[in-house]
């Protein structure tokens, strides 16, 4: 019986949904609204705005058995990013297809500041081009612009004849990559909309904690998969997993998945919050690092069967790979992240 | 797992604005200069302040003159302690954690009510555990004690190494083989040594850092009373593994804690300036990409040892990532401080004078940076922490032993 490798500060019934959770997107990897018929697309969404209730902690369990599965899922995307950016300025019958899982939601894979840039926006007509990781068609598109006014996040509805995608060959097998271009996309086009001084510092947030979930997801996957691989694999006459140099690769990446446990839960548990949006930043930073060291020892762990296409080691490397480039952002989350960081004082540790 | 309590934070606050009254002012500056016994006499004043309001041992039950915090208020003690960049209480760290845990898990109630309110009221407890050829190994140790029906008591020789600040103890928490039948854990009984005792001598170590805490402890002939014995004959390694981790998990919040504080300190440094003459002039430095890299491992430390806490809480047992916490907290000090040091440039070659108290942390970054490598060995060295993680933690299958 293997170690469970799971975020241990949770409770009983969070622990069963778990591992609910994660046998579920194992049967449904392929589907990018999976748990939809669950409700699970308003976990952390209150029962007054039209969720089902459960704590951000809860959604971000399942995000990270989305991850842990490599399943083409949109939920971090719908559930933790897009439905409480625009809260309350999205169309209502919008706002209850996405809390409904009914309708798929991405959003630029590269950095965001970068996404604002490469569209232009003269008044409302966006134009431009950006590239997302994730579901194979979009029916909405979670785009952060910056005009005149100030800087904005708008939900585009990618069946508009304006937006054209385009289906890019993807490195990351467990999901897809598409070049979306806007080509005059216009106020009908738009569902939802906000702006605000503190918003990109949000969405930049709320991006990472999405991508460190999926990558911690990822992580725990690919090491568990090689504490059990060290367990049955025999060389010199004893399982290589009882050589003091593999123990100690496998403790340091215990070590580091913890770490990234821990600050990617840690800023789901407060996300919304000046202190949220600090440790959702640490997490892109810190936690999808971790993740790709943590797979990467993993493929090396494995030694040569972990080098094939066939065992699948590399589908969890990249995975947490393309997680840390988004993660890891722009200039301008890693500006942010320090500038949270300064206000440490007044905010206070995560007691 | 724990949520945010509002009491919790009230409570923050209360402890935040004591240090922040209390914390004796200049004390980094102050106390270089003081002789040996100034040294320990501020050590003593400062003990005694926090003792006002509990703080010195807050794990201690109130009974026995301790804070008899819970768990949650003792992490944010520790926690507010180390922010307010207050001293730590080195010179007494046995008496206030090891004793007290020892005695109030496995010792007798006359052992109790003798010791324990007095020992963390100021008076200074070593431990003698290691020798030199039972280091990681510790249960190799050789030291003895043979029992003697008409004494009453345990003749005790051998030599112990590494016991902090032993010259200036009163009592020592004293491993030692009263046989040497069956598996080598099995023989080790726990003492409680006088180290006014005849036959006791200590013998200073000098430090990489210059500094002398450590020292060499011989034993020669010397008598311990049977009422001194910790628990029975043959537990003294049982109780020695149950109560060495038992203040660790909240006590891992200060350091840290503290190493929060140091980069903060280390990043402000590079953007101020403050750091002389090596490549830390650029205050462009102060968020260049290891810096972020360091900062945000640092929150993700932060958050993982207050999960630890919330695992304590949630189950009531020892958390197992008290060893995850103490590898990836001792490595990020590392960091830290080599990072810190190169960029303080010249002004790091200038050797300055020790603070007393300064724990992990001096802010004479050369110092710490040499100082960095006792906590990577020390309080069961790093390698012994993975080996824990990958047996005890991961389960993973045992290592051929020669």
């Amino acid at each position: 019986m293997s170690a469970d490798l799971r975020y241990e500060n949770v409770t009983a019934d969070q622990r069963d949904l778990a591992i609910m959770a994660e046998k579920y997107f194992a049967g449904v990897v392929a589907d990018p609204l999976g748990g939809a018929d669950l409700g699970w697309f308003s976990v952390g969404t209150d029962p007054e705005l039209g969720g089902v209730g459960g704590t951000t902690v809860d959604l971000a369990i399942l995000i990270e058995s989305a991850g842990a599965t490599r399943a083409v899922s949109c939920l971090g995307e719908s559930a933790l990013l897009a439905l409480p950016l625009l809260a309350g300025a999205l169309q209502s019958d919008v706002r209850q297809r996405l809390l409904d899982g009914a309708v798929s939601v991405a959003t630029p894979a590269i950095s965001p500041w970068q996404a604002a840039q490469s569209i232009s926006a003269e008044g409302q007509i966006l134009t431009g081009s950006f590239v997302v990781l994730g579901v194979e068609a979009p029916e909405l598109l979670l785009v952060p612009v910056r005009t005149r006014d100030g800087e904005r996040v708008v939900l585009i509805d990618a069946a508009d004849g304006t937006v054209t995608t385009e289906a890019l060959p993807s490195s990351d097998v467990t999901r897809h990559l598409l070049r979306i271009r806007l080509d005059g996309t216009g106020a009908g086009a738009i569902v939802g909309r906000a702006l605000g001084a503190d918003l990109f510092a949000e969405y930049m947030a709320r991006r990472a904690s999405v991508v460190a979930l999926d990558a911690v997801g990822a992580a725990r996957a690919a090491l568990d998969r090689t504490l059990k691989y060290a367990a049955v694999r025999t060389q010199f006459g004893q399982p290589i997993g009882s050589f003091q140099a593999y123990k100690h690769r496998c403790a340091n990446a215990f070590i580091e998945l913890k770490l990234a446990q821990s600050v990617a839960f840690g800023a789901a548990r407060v996300a919304g919050t000046v202190r949220g949006s600090l440790l959702g930043l640490a997490a892109g930073r810190c936690a999808t690092a971790n993740a790709t060291f943590i797979c990467g020892e993993a493929v090396q762990l494995h030694g040569g069967i972990g080098y094939t296409w066939e065992a699948g080691i590399h589908a969890f490397l990249k995975r947490a790979r393309m997680d840390e480039i988004i993660g890891r952002g722009c200039a301008r989350a890693r500006a942010t992240l320090m500038e949270l960081d300064d206000l440490g004082s007044d905010i206070g540790p995560a007691s | 797992m724990t949520e945010p309590h509002a009491d919790d934070a009230q409570f923050r606050k209360h402890v935040r604005r004591w240090f922040a009254e209390n914390t004796p002012a200049n004390w980094r500056a102050a106390t270089p200069a003081l002789d040996e016994a100034g040294k320990l006499e501020w050590q003593r004043d400062w003990l005694r302040t926090l003792s006002g309001v509990g703080f010195h041992a807050p794990h201690v039950p109130k009974e026995f003159g301790g804070g008899g915090y819970d768990l949650m208020s003792r992490a944010i003690i520790y926690e507010e302690w180390a922010r307010a960049e207050a001293p730590a209480l080195l010179l007494y760290s046995v008496s206030l954690h090891h004793m007290p845990s020892t005695l109030l898990n496995a010792g007798t109630q006359e052992q109790k009510d003798k010791y324990v309110r007095d020992g963390i009221s100021g008076i200074v407890w070593c431990q003698g555990f290691s020798e030199s050829e039972a280091g990681s190994d510790l249960a190799a140790l050789r030291t003895t004690a043979v029992y003697s029906t008409e004494r009453g008591g345990y003749v005790v020789n051998g030599r112990k190494i590494w016991s902090s600040h032993a010259a200036h103890a009163s009592y020592c928490l004293l491993l030692a083989r009263t046989s040497s039948d069956g598996p080598k854990q099995q023989g080790i009984t726990y003492f409680i040594a006088d180290m006014s005792s005849p036959g006791i001598a200590t013998h200073p170590i000098v430090q990489s850092t210059g500094d002398k805490e450590f020292c060499e402890v011989t034993f020669d002939d010397v008598f311990i009373p049977e009422a001194d014995r910790i628990g029975a004959e043959g537990q003294g390694w049982q109780i020695a593994q149950s109560t060495l981790s038992a203040e660790r998990g909240p006590l891992a919040l200060e350091i840290v804690e503290r190493i929060d504080v140091a980069r903060r300190g280390l990043r402000r440094e590079l953007r101020d300036g403050g750091l002389g003459g090596g490549f830390g002039t650029d205050p462009a430095r102060a968020d260049d990409d290891a810096v972020v890299a360091m900062s945000a491992r640092s929150l993700a430390l932060s958050c993982m040892a207050h999960d630890m806490i919330g695992t304590i809480l949630t189950s009531g047992r020892p958390s197992s990532l008290s060893s995850v916490v103490k590898v990836a907290s001792s490595d990020l000090m590392r960091a830290v401080v080599d990072h810190a040091s190169l960029y303080d440039g010249v002004e790091s070659m200038v050797a300055h004078p020790l603070i007393p108290g300064t724990s992990w942390f001096s802010g004479h970054w050369f110092t710490d940076f040499i100082h960095s490598w006792a906590w990577s060995i020390g309080a069961g060295s790093n390698e012994i922490q993975r080996n824990i993680i990958a047996d005890r933690v991961l389960g993973m299958p045992r290592t051929a032993r020669a």
